[in-house]
């Protein structure tokens, strides 16, 4: 009997290694979130040479820029933006980390995983191409940097910028035309964004 | 695992110590006791003239040391039969063959109380030798399933739990190997870490037995354990291997089993089992990543004495599982988007490869059991065990690699109970620690925080004999206490318009008394009336008094409260048995009220905000409800080789308070065959069977708690063919081939909490060696 009680007494002595308490908890900072983002809309001029459309810069072009930060993510309230039609935009996402650090390449050197889509506007109203520039310089389509282009008037509407984290093998199926696909979510995968802000299209500088 | 070694090795030696021989009279006699239809009797009382009582175990094997020669006289005692004394003349070792006649009116008590882990007023359910031969290589739930009244909750093929009577997860209690199994099994998501090829008993209890076994065994109690080793030959063991198609791979198990010929009565066991599977398939398409890998091993050694059993296990479980990738939504508009497609966007290739998102799971569990057979049929029972499951989820990332988990968590358990028995009354004490730690590093806040959790319970149960009833009653206390710790937001107060964290503090302590009253009656010799009426309770999880965060594969972000209260649940269950020459069958009807029952109920007028998207928020809540239900068995020989099996279950719950129906109960379901007994009686494995099983449409549902209604009916049709060859003595193969949806039906399950991106597994043809030496 001292025998076997010796022996359960052993065991404990040796299982007590380990542990019999909780850890204290370490902070994590949420690496998956995004910190906040900000959309800039840099006023372009397109020039056409030979069908190949370029955009080249405006001296002195007044730029928007919707920053979206906060717990809510969302646009400063009440605001909305004025694009004027018949002119174009570089569309350039600036996103910042856990840590408040630049982290918008992350989407590009991922590129084959990431892409944008620019939801909500009136059919025919926008136009929209990828310029993306990876670090071997080949153009992939992510939507960091872009060109917009507003070919028609529209009242004020919600657009969206969605940047979609892509399942593997997804982003072999999606086509540069797809950048306003409704049915994006059949490129099934995770947003890493999803940016709401109230846009108004109009002619000859006649907003309200 | 270095320390389980060095336990190994302390306690081999502990046996050593303890083994000399005695002096004076030196004979042995050994036997076995059986029933008069052939079956090995387990807890046949056996009472020497002069000496110690000893018990026959579950192969009806007995041993008598240090007998003299001349005359002996043995009573042989078990319920159920008649007891018989006999007397033999001994002159050298001896061995005998006992066999017991039936007490016709007493009969069905064997099974009862001859079951240590069962009650002698709830039903006890077992796989068949035949069930589980057909089952092996499916997962620990799918091969409970056979069971009447289990169904599953599955997150496609693989992550799939046992659901008795419309409750899982927290609500019922695993029992592995004697052990509380203490995983993370709040988690929906979370499957039983048990690989079914290390256990050989697969039984399932259903009435609230809280009193027998503590908290949280509401809805029943599922009792996994191995077969005690084969003492009778130096080396035995067993080999299986099984295929499938769906899946392209299978399994392989292997078993080695014998006797330490230094160290008389101590016996050893090893084991190991494998798993590979690649996608399966469904009706029409495969589904991308949901392979699967396990490894899985265990050791066991045995030291029988004349009054002593002791026994050290140790297995550990090894899994990772691929998730299938469409099922990872991040908004409601992704789910909805799916929801109407009907199936997958994409179309996948058949592959092994396990990626993102997945889970590895291991589980390490080690006992050390102490039972000591005392004068006058009384005994006391010791046991420790340690279990550490270690889980990591990992899911596709956006800044680190995806081989850093977004979830890792290590939970520790220490139980130690100890128990005093005779015939009629168990009296018992038990004792828990729990240790959980999520691993720093992560890059996101833990879903549930650190947390120490101690309990304490001491139960009684007394059963009483008179004439044709018998009952029994029990009654329980338990003490929790609960101590957490972790980072949590702070929501309702933003810095500047940004959140911050704050360490979270907190502990709980829960008190609860339960109890239960049971008969059985037999009404006639082929009646039999079991009725228990039990009290269970379970304190809230962690996860729902604390979890703050999204969880991916439901588009949900859940809210813990901590201000939960004890879960508690009154179950009244009646069995009817009805035994005879040709039919056995068996009712089951049950009701149970359950106060402050714990659900996630979604809140319609709150969303969470996150950059990735808007999604609906569920709190956790507590009302009462109501489950009741029916389950309904019957087996009848239309001749000496076809025999015809059915089995029906329904469950219906509703939240008393709100008067609505609760998410995720089972729909009705109906399973019916023939078997043909081809060979002769000895080759009980030699049969063909054809069966149909039907599922309706789960139709009481809330429309607004789910995106989506319930899946429509299905019928699916198996065939299964299986042939024993006994080869020698001691050796036999079976061989089992089988077709699962023969017809290849396509079809979704209202429980499968995939069934918004995909279909169910399609047709599977398998086929299962098993090699006995």
């Amino acid at each position: 009997m001292k025998k076997f009680i010796l022996g359960l007494f052993t065991c404990s002595i040796i299982l007590t290694n380990f542990s019999c308490s909780k850890d204290d908890p370490i902070a994590e900072v949420d690496q998956e979130e995004v910190g906040g983002a900000t959309l800039v809309f840099t006023p372009v001029q397109a020039i056409d040479q030979d069908g190949q459309v370029n955009y080249e810069d405006v001296e002195g072009a007044e730029e928007i820029k919707i920053v979206f930060d906060g717990a809510t993510l969302l646009p400063p309230v009440g605001e909305h933006y004025h694009l004027e039609v018949g002119e174009s935009y570089r569309v350039h996402l600036l996103a910042t980390d856990f840590a408040g650090r630049p982290t918008e390449q992350t989407f590009v050197s991922r590129a084959d995983q990431h892409q944008a889509f620019i939801l909500g506007a009136p059919t025919g109203t926008l136009d929209y191409k990828y310029a993306d520039v990876d670090a071997n310089g080949n153009t992939v389509n992510v939507g960091v940097t872009g060109y917009l282009t507003v070919l028609e008037h529209a009242d004020t509407f919600a657009l969206r910028y969605v940047m979609r984290h892509l399942n593997p093998g997804v982003k072999e199926g999606i086509r540069a035309q797809d950048w306003n696909n409704e049915d994006y979510t059949k490129f099934t995968g995770d947003n890493d964004l999803d940016l709401k802000f109230e846009i108004h299209l109009t002619e000859d500088g006649h907003g309200h | 695992m270095r320390k389980w070694r060095i336990l190994f090795l302390s306690v081999f030696l502990f046996y050593g110590m303890t083994s000399k021989g005695q002096q004076g009279c030196t004979l042995q006699i050994k036997g076995h006791v059986y029933s008069s239809d052939g079956n090995p009797l387990q807890g046949v009382i056996i009472t020497p003239q002069a000496g110690e009582q000893i018990v026959s175990d579950r192969r009806g094997a007995f041993r008598i040391s240090q007998v003299c020669t001349g005359d002996l006289a043995l009573e042989f005692r078990y319920i159920g039969y008649t007891s018989v004394t006999l007397t033999y003349r001994v002159f050298g070792d001896t061995t005998l063959r006992v066999t017991l006649q039936d007490d016709p009116i007493h009969i069905k008590d064997v099974e009862i109380m001859g079951e240590k882990s069962g009650s002698l007023s709830v039903n006890t359910h077992r796989l068949s030798v035949q069930q589980k031969q057909e089952s092996k290589g499916e997962n620990f739930a799918q091969s409970l399933s056979r069971i009447v009244g289990v169904s599953t909750l599955s997150n496609g093929a693989h992550i799939v739990k046992p659901v008795i009577n419309g409750m899982h997860s927290n609500r019922i209690l695993i029992l592995n190997n004697g052990i509380r199994q203490e995983g993370q099994q709040w988690g929906a998501e979370h499957a039983p870490e048990i690989d079914p090829f290390l256990a050989d008993r697969f039984q399932v209890i259903k009435g609230a037995q809280g009193v027998r076994y503590g908290a949280d065994a509401l809805g029943g109690v599922v009792v996994v354990s191995p077969e005690d080793i084969n003492t009778e030959r130096a080396l035995s063991g067993r080999v299986d291997l099984t295929g499938q198609t769906n899946g392209r791979g299978g399994a392989t198990h292997g078993r080695l089993e014998g006797l330490v010929s230094a160290f008389s009565g101590l016996a050893w066991r090893v084991e190991a089992s494998g798993k590979k599977l690649g996608n399966y398939k469904t009706a029409d398409y495969y589904l991308g990543n949901t392979g699967v890998q396990e490894f899985n091993y265990a050791g066991m050694l045995q030291y029988k004495r004349e009054r002593d059993d002791l026994e050290l296990y140790y297995s550990h479980f090894g899994t990772e599982m691929g998730i299938f990738q469409g099922a990872h939504v991040s908004t409601i508009e992704d789910i909805q988007a799916r929801i109407a497609n009907g199936r997958p966007f994409e179309s996948y290739d058949f592959q092994y490869g396990i990626n993102a998102p997945s889970q590895r799971v291991g589980h390490d569990l080690a006992k050390f059991s102490w039972k000591r057979r005392l004068t006058k049929g009384r005994s006391f029972s010791a046991q420790y065990g340690l279990q550490r499951n270690h889980r990591r989820e990992y899911d596709m990332r956006r800044v680190e690699s995806d081989d850093l988990p977004m979830a890792d968590m290590v939970l520790t358990t220490h139980s130690l109970d100890f128990s005093v028995q005779n015939d009629k009354s168990t009296l018992g004490v038990q004792g828990m620690m729990q240790v959980n730690n999520n691993t720093p590093g992560t890059g996101t806040t833990p879903i549930i925080p650190n947390y120490d959790s101690y309990s304490f319970g001491l139960f009684g149960i007394h059963q009483f004999h008179i004439g044709r009833l018998h009952a029994e009653v029990g009654a329980r206390y338990d003490y929790k206490y609960l101590d957490i710790a972790g980072y949590r937001y702070q929501r309702d107060n933003l810095q500047e318009g940004d959140l911050t964290q704050y360490l979270l503090t907190d502990s709980r302590t829960f008190h609860n008394v339960s109890g239960s009253i049971g008969i059985l009656y037999h009404l006639s010799d082929k009646v039999n009336w079991k009725s228990n009426l039990g009290l269970a309770w379970r304190a809230p999880s962690v996860n729902e008094l604390y979890s703050d965060g999204l969880h991916h594969g439901s588009a949900t972000y859940e809210v813990g409260d901590k201000d939960l209260k004890s879960e508690k649940g009154i179950k009244w269950l009646n069995t009817l048995l009805w035994q005879s020459d040709r039919l056995r069958a068996s009712l089951e009807v049950y009701g149970q009220f359950l106060s402050g029952y714990i659900y996630a109920q979604p809140d319609p007028d709150s969303v969470r905000q996150t950059i990735r998207g808007t999604f609906p928020l569920f709190s956790y809540q507590q009302h009462d409800a109501f489950f009741y239900g029916a389950d309904f068995m019957a087996s009848y020989d239309l001749s000496e080789v076809f025999r015809y099996e059915l089995s029906a279950s329904m469950v219906r719950a509703k939240n008393t308070e709100l008067d609505s129906y609760l998410p995720y109960i089972p729909a009705d379901r109906l399973s019916h065959g023939l078997r043909w007994q081809y060979a002769t009686e000895q080759q009980v494995g030699s049969y063909l069977k054809l069966s149909h099983r039907a599922v309706r449409r789960q139709t009481r549902y809330q429309p607004e708690t789910d995106y989506a209604a319930p899946p429509a009916g299905y019928h699916l049709f198996d065939v299964i063919a299986s042939k024993q060859f006994i080869t020698r003595q001691h050796r036999s193969l079976i061989v089992v081939a089988s077709v699962n949806n023969l017809l290849n039906t396509s079809y979704k399950d209202y429980m499968d909490r995939f069934r918004y991106f995909a279909h169910q597994m399609g047709r599977n043809i398998n086929i299962k060696f098993s090699f006995q030496f």
